[in-house]
């Protein structure tokens, strides 16, 4: 009997034991942040400006809420309310209040409408939310905000510009501080960015709130005329697939802003011309190439569309430009805005990756590499420092234009068609009697097509072309390391069957250099031939 | 003196841990072993493999290995995570970082400690360190306890447990028979990549770190090995953190041997004082017992001549009792005998008168 109770206790125990293990891994991957992300999910924190949060962030379903509300026949106006100096009806995206003025009513505002608006919905007997203090403020919520940036590009541009037949008027504006109004310049448009940042600064709105107020306005009061109309909901703009859907226009007309053709990046600051003939050479700067290139302006200008030496002094200025200077602007080699740093992010794009990969992202710095952007002007005796502003633009596209033709690469016919490689037999290992590694036969390249492919890429694209200029720059991604030319030294003649790795650390073996670069590179570019009998023929 | 069992024990507790101290204390002195001077290793770069298991091949025929269920040139094996067996000292697993462009492909193999705890483990050394690199294993000493098996951080040794007569501890052995015919292992040999570099372990590390430092974007600014478990002759260098290729991050940079050494140190202290405090205890006891039994036979002496003494008093007594006695008999026979001589001499007289 006693053994009959013992062994009934043993099972409870363990029972118990097995639930309190498994509910305390429910409790723990709840509480991990493996929850599902959705675009229109946001914290409602809104008491953290007020000092520390008491309870915890209320996640908040905005589509959810919005589709109930027009189910209703209900518009925006449920939950927001519209700016009393607006004229076109522009709603202020804060819940039912123009502003957050202290803790109290805040909460009041929250506590008092959510609970009032759900309770009523359940007395009528339809799904509801939540009532109670922690089914809103809960500690694991089942989503998790997941907003992907959205912003304007150069298509999407075009197309609010000529669905509103360019009155730029219409979104872009100035403030005027005598007036205390906002304005518009023609001429003198640019990114929102330029004034609404991050946070509220003065009677600026950041951008998130600019950007709801004014896109959502527009699209609302466009929806209301029957007209077709950009997205109302959170996913419409911030939902990656939904973001893939949003057309893009090809072949756009560019901006009609004033902007240069070509710029010349000066070696001192245009309004203080220095009279010295060792200073570094100029840059002739191809905006207009770059302009099309690039999605946005912003890309490239932050915000401001001016000159980067205007923020980018030479000495750099602890006011503007994050105390940059020029020189770094251009030439640091992390930064996206870079020149060097953004070219260098463009190596990494499939067409180019296969040779890039394998050099170093350190930039040498060497002559010929600055000689590539630093170039004389065309004419020997121009006297950069005492030209104007609209000269020296001359002077840029001149340069531009005699710049040679990239686009002429070694003739495809001139290279080898095929290679075989069968220098395999010199390596120790093949020949290893334990190994049995000759299994394989020798790898038949086919050197001309490579060549043939890479050429296409570089040639197709002005940036490639201008890098690969010299006709023998393409050959030198395999053919790296040794001087360029058409008859290029071979692989073994450097890379011994036998190295030496203590004194060239590395430097690969011939086998190993030859199944590096070639598989390397396949796989990088993405191309499927990475197998042994994908070269290999099987003896 | 009576000592309790429970105090008994607690004087032994106490004489173990002071003795551990002691052993900690020589452990972490300044004396540390860095590995053998111009010792083998072997470099492995995650960044070049790309998993096509000609290092597995090549271990296979290079040790006389078994044929595998599936050929070696069938990649379908990498969809699992595997780990070396008996039959297998080496294998090629793959795994998918987050965010990673492409798979990344790590080999297992044993990592051949620097002071490897394996070897520090095995109680009938079947397992060395030799200053020429590899760990090797001598299974005609092995018993088969697979305490290495256990003590592997790296979870490398293997047991033939089909082998009922003649069971082994398998794992790699850096193909030491190889290493003394002046061949590279097998499978740095057979590697297309040369993923896999072997040279002294010194020319390594420097080869390791000169590879971060002209390419620091492809890899990530540690060489595993260099100092992991005190380091191991097998050095990493990878595109991605360690952890995310199924190796140990958490082992730091003690060698195994440490570990154990203070209390293993113990050891003999306590198999050469055993013997003396349980022959001392001993002694005691039968000190006290020989002083116990001498005491009673003292006491025992004592009570019988005492006795003896009494009896002896006792017989004198009755002796002078009976000689008084006798004698008073003896004095009154005189006297009456006087007497009646006496008598008659008188009785004669008159009668003559």
């Amino acid at each position: 009997m006693k053994k009959v109770l013992l062994s009934i206790g043993v099972f409870i125990t363990l029972v118990l034991a097995i639930n309190i293990t498994l509910h305390a891994r429910d409790t723990l991957a709840s509480a991990g942040g493996d929850s599902a992300q959705r675009p229109d999910l946001l914290m409602i924190d809104s008491m953290k400006v007020f000092g520390p949060i008491k309870r915890r962030p209320v996640p908040f379903a905005h589509d959810a809420h919005q589709k109930a509300v027009t189910q209703k026949g209900q518009d925006c106006s449920v939950c927001h309310e519209a700016k009393p100096e607006s004229t076109n009806n522009e709603l202020v995206y804060l819940f039912k209040r123009l502003e957050s003025s202290d803790a109290d009513t805040v909460r009041n505002i929250y506590h008092g409408q959510c609970i009032d608006c759900h309770e009523q919905t359940l007395a009528r007997g339809d799904k509801s939310g939540p009532v109670s203090c922690n089914a809103c403020h809960t500690k694991d919520p089942k989503y998790t905000p997941g907003q992907a940036p959205m912003g304007f590009d150069h298509s999407l541009h075009y197309r609010h510009a000529k669905a509103r037949d360019n009155k730029c008027e219409q979104c872009h504006h100035e403030y005027n501080k005598e007036t205390e109004k906002l304005v518009y310049v023609k001429g003198e448009e640019g990114s929102c960015r330029y004034c609404h940042g991050d946070v509220k600064v003065e009677n600026r709105i950041p951008m998130q709130a600019a950007a709801h107020q004014a896109c959502i306005t527009c699209h609302q009061a466009e929806k209301t005329k029957k007209k077709n109309s950009g997205p109302i909901d959170c996913g419409g703009c911030h939902d990656p697939e939904q973001q893939a859907l949003i057309a893009k226009v090809d072949n756009i007309p560019r901006y009609e802003r004033g902007q240069p053709d070509a710029a010349l990046i000066l070696p001192f600051s245009p309004d203080k011309p220095v009279d010295n003939k060792n200073l570094m050479q100029p840059v002739a700067f191809n905006h207009l190439s770059h302009e099309s290139a690039n999605d946005t302006c912003r890309v490239c200008h932050h915000a401001e569309m001016t000159a980067c030496v205007t923020c980018h002094t030479m000495k750099g200025d602890p006011e503007k430009g994050d105390n940059i200077n020029l020189m770094f602007a251009m030439h640091k080699e992390d930064a996206d805005q870079s020149c060097i740093g953004c070219h260098k992010t463009l190596t990494e794009e499939t067409a180019c990756i296969g040779c890039h990969a394998a050099m170093p992202r350190t930039t040498k710095k060497d002559g010929a590499e600055c000689a590539a952007c630093h170039t004389a002007p065309t004419d020997a005796g121009t006297d950069l420092a005492r030209m104007d502003d609209k000269a020296r633009r001359a002077m840029a596209e001149a340069m531009l234009k005699a710049r040679p033709d990239n686009k002429k690469q070694v003739a495809t016919e001139e290279v080898p068609e095929t290679v075989a490689i069968d220098t395999m037999a010199t390596v120790p290992a093949m020949t290893d009697p334990d190994l049995a590694l000759d299994q394989y036969k020798e790898a038949r390249m086919p050197h001309r097509n490579i060549y043939a492919s890479l050429k296409k890429g570089v040639t197709d694209n002005n940036l490639a072309a201008f890098f690969h200029g010299n006709e023998t720059t393409l050959c030198q991604g395999c053919h790296h390391n040794s001087p360029a030319g058409t008859k290029p030294p071979k692989c073994a003649s450097c890379h011994s069957s036998r190295p030496d790795r203590a004194a060239s650390p590395l430097m690969p073996g011939l086998r190993g250099a030859y199944h590096q670069q070639c598989i390397g590179c396949h796989q990088v570019m993405n191309i499927e031939k990475v197998g042994c009998t994908d070269c290999h023929a099987k003896k | 003196m009576s000592v309790s069992r429970r105090k008994f024990l607690a004087w032994m507790g106490a004489a173990g841990v002071g003795l551990t101290g002691v052993g900690q204390a020589v452990a972490a002195g300044p004396k540390e072993f860095k590995g053998y001077a111009n010792s083998a290793g072997v470099l492995f770069d995650a960044t070049r493999c790309v998993g096509c298991r000609s290092c597995e091949a090549a271990c296979n025929k290079v040790n006389s290995l078994p044929a595998p269920e599936k050929r070696f040139d069938d990649l379908s094996v990498l969809d699992e995570k595997r780990r070396t067996g008996a039959e297998s000292f080496t294998v090629v697993n793959r795994y998918t970082p987050p965010g990673a462009a492409r798979p990344v492909f790590r080999k297992i193999q044993c990592n051949h400690c620097l002071e490897p705890a394996c070897a520090s483990a095995c109680f009938v050394k079947a397992f060395k360190k030799t200053p020429q690199g590899p760990v090797t294993y001598d299974a005609s000493v092995c018993v088969g306890c697979r305490y290495c098996m256990i003590a592997c951080p790296f979870e490398i040794p293997c047991y033939e447990y089909d082998k009922v007569l003649t069971p082994r501890v398998t794992k790699c052995t850096l193909c030491a028979p190889r290493l003394q015919q002046g061949l590279l292992p097998g499978c740095v040999s057979a590697c297309p990549m040369e993923a896999l570099t072997f040279g002294k372990r010194e020319d390594l590390l420097k080869i390791a770190h000169e590879r971060i430092r002209a390419y620091p974007e492809r890899y990530v600014d540690h060489v595993y090995g260099e100092h992991e478990m005190g380091g191991t002759s097998w050095l990493y260098l990878s595109g991605v953190p360690f952890g995310q290729i199924g190796m140990r991050e958490d082992l730091g940079t003690t060698p195994a041997p440490q570990f154990t050494k203070g209390a293993l140190s113990v050891v003999p202290m306590v198999t050469g004082l055993w013997p003396v405090l349980l022959v001392g205890i001993y002694a005691i006891t039968q000190r006290k017992n020989k002083i116990a039994r001498q005491e009673q036979a003292e006491a025992v002496a004592a009570a019988v001549a005492r006795t003896q003494a009494e009896a002896e008093a006792k017989l004198a007594k009755a002796r002078d009792a009976a000689e008084k006695q006798k004698q008073t008999a003896i004095d009154q026979a005189v006297k009456k005998a006087l007497e009646e001589a006496a008598a008659k001499e008188k009785s004669q007289d008159t009668e003559e008168s």
